[in-house]
């Protein structure tokens, strides 16, 4: 397999693995790595990535896994539940984790309605232009602005609760 | 307009949907920095929730660079794994040639096989020949003189009886 074919198949889901991962370092520059760890170990496995049928399913559990390694390699001391509550944002007397930030607005999102998800996601996850999620969804400019609008003040109320 | 003002209509447009991507950018560099204006505190969380879960803009040219990165490392692999084994056979094709000419076979003239030969062996060679040359003479000489003193014995005995 070359470098472009492994390309198409693993790169469509770099935004998932990213999720994951951030989700289990709550640090961002440790998602990252762990993203590039689970891609290279994809690379390493490439023949058992052709015969996957799930590539999706198959690229996350790699970035899963090598979350988890990272937050061990860089926490041995703490269970991977307590390894992701080290990095608290300004104030930690107030401030909620990274972790149960994460956490809370990916619970929020995934109970959206699926348009308001897709919307969401695109906009403020993968920082899509207006033109780019119109092409992608099929909806008008106007329902694209909608969604989004209900989305955030779905999230905005959610989080003005805690 | 003050800058908490300017900020008030950015989350107005924001949460309306029209927000253009560099807004919400200043919106969320905003939310990330060390001063927040106390009326606006309550949008912190939010806005660095979804600061969280964004995939940071550098990571597909990161995954993309360590993708060519680790195909251009199984190329060189691949070439000096060929460069090795050319060296090899070439190794292997001068020891068979050396082998060749250096080992006497069956089917070498005389003048070949000395051409082969040190000065050194020649001379044991023609040593060890002379050698045998001079048991040769010498035991044919023997022979000689025994048949010599028979035929004598024999000639007296005859002219004895003569």
């Amino acid at each position: 397999m070359n470098a472009e074919r492994f390309q198409q198949l693993v790169m469509p889901h770099y935004r998932r693995m990213y999720l994951v991962a951030i989700r289990l370092t709550a640090d961002t520059a440790d998602a990252q790595d762990a993203v590039q760890d689970a891609v290279i170990n994809l690379w390493q496995q490439q023949a058992k990535l052709e015969s996957a049928g799930n590539i999706e399913a198959y690229a996350v559990t790699a970035a899963r896994n090598a979350a988890i390694d990272i937050t061990r390699r860089r926490h041995p001391a703490c269970d991977i539940e307590d390894a992701t509550q080290h990095d608290m944002s300004h104030d930690p007397a107030t401030a909620l984790s990274i972790k149960d930030r994460v956490e809370h607005v990916m619970e929020i999102i995934d109970d959206l309605p699926d348009t308001q998800r897709r919307v969401i996601l695109m906009r403020d996850v993968d920082g899509c232009e207006f033109d780019e999620i119109v092409e992608a969804t099929g909806f008008s400019h106007v329902n694209v602005r909608t969604l989004l609008s209900r989305a955030r003040a779905t999230i905005r109320k959610h989080f003005a609760n805690i | 307009m003050n800058k908490t003002d300017y900020i008030r209509y950015l989350l107005d447009e924001y949460y309306n949907g029209t927000l253009s991507l560099s807004g919400e950018r200043e919106l969320r560099s905003y939310f990330a920095g060390d001063y927040i204006d106390p009326e606006l505190e309550a949008e912190r969380d939010m806005f660095l929730a979804l600061g969280d879960i964004q995939v940071p803009d550098e990571l597909e040219e990161r995954l993309n660079e360590t993708i060519y990165s680790l195909d251009r490392e199984r190329k060189t692999r691949r070439i000096g794994l060929r460069r090795w084994i050319m060296r090899a056979g070439a190794v292997a094709a001068t020891v068979a040639i050396v082998v060749t000419l250096v080992l006497p076979s069956g089917k070498m003239t005389d003048e070949e096989i000395i051409g082969s030969m040190t000065r050194e062996e020649v001379a044991a060679h023609t040593t060890r020949v002379l050698e045998l040359m001079s048991r040769t003479i010498n035991a044919g000489s023997e022979s000689a003189g025994r048949a010599t003193s028979v035929a004598i014995e024999v000639i007296n005995s005859q002219s004895d009886n003569i």
